[in-house]
């Protein structure tokens, strides 16, 4: 049984997502992405917003959990999978260190941002039984 | 403290973050005190991986995952056990000021230029490539 573990919400700027592209280059940005991330962004012709998009759900699943940094291991044990009308789902990947948490999200884009909002939820028998949600929001 | 890789340090923090490099000094926070957010971060990493010709293994330098374990975080604060991994595995983190106050939200706070200079003088110092 699943039990609702936590909110998460990020936004980032296109323009910051396109100059960290820019000065990186592909093979650097797909260390932050899983082998099935990068054929999706590949299918998008390696967009700044396909990349953004990636980005932003998994910071926000992340914050949800309450970890305070992912750095470069937390962004690939993540799996973010773009579903269509601006939906996406995301899981973690390997040991259940977070119960198997899985997350389901939206993006919310302008031209100028990429912001992504995801409920996530784990097993119950390792979800923390405080009956309050946590919520992390990019300040 | 090697000023050479310091201020190559200064150069890579005040590029990645929009600073002037008289604004980049030690004791400075990369959150708190430089604004830093999580894509600064891995552009961070990036960059010092190109400046000092190493490759930063991930988790080694900014510590992601390493509180994923319940025996380590409770309640939003790093447990005892807790505070042992992050000595062991974060050696350039100052875990005894974190341990003051040891809520897992704070700990970026306590990710240094220092930390950071600590690092690479080390990774330099053993001319390690991965």
């Amino acid at each position: 049984m699943m039990r609702l573990a936590g909110l998460g919400v990020d936004l980032l700027s296109l323009a910051r997502a396109g100059a960290f592209l820019k000065r990186h280059g592909r093979a650097k940005a797909q260390r932050l992405l899983t082998c099935a991330e990068t054929r999706r962004w590949r299918r998008a012709r390696f967009s700044p917003l396909a990349f953004s998009k990636f980005f932003a759900a998994k910071e926000a699943f992340f914050k949800a959990l309450g970890r305070p940094l992912m750095g470069l291991e937390g962004f690939g044990s993540i799996e973010v999978t773009l579903l269509g009308r601006g939906r996406f789902r995301a899981r973690r990947l390997g040991p259940a260190g977070d119960g198997a948490a899985q997350g389901r999200g939206c993006f919310m884009c302008t031209p100028e941002f990429t912001a992504a909002q995801v409920m996530v939820w784990q097993k119950k028998e390792t979800a923390e039984n405080t009956g309050s949600l946590r919520e992390g929001v990019r300040p | 403290m090697d000023s050479e890789v310091f201020s190559k340090i200064q150069e890579v923090l005040a590029a990645a973050l929009g600073l002037s490099r008289d604004e980049i000094y030690p004791e400075a926070s990369l959150t708190r005190d430089l604004g830093a957010e999580s894509i600064d971060f891995i552009d961070i990493i990036f960059r010092l991986e190109k400046t000092f010709n190493i490759k930063i293994p991930a988790g080694e330098l900014f510590p992601g995952n390493i509180l994923n374990d319940e025996r380590l975080v409770k309640d939003g604060v790093v447990t005892a056990e807790g505070l042992r991994e992050l000595r062991q595995k974060v050696p350039y983190l100052k875990v005894d000021a974190f341990a003051k106050d040891p809520q897992v939200s704070k700990l970026p706070e306590y990710f240094t230029v220092q930390m950071v200079v600590d690092y690479i003088q080390d990774r330099v110092g053993k001319n390690l490539k991965v």
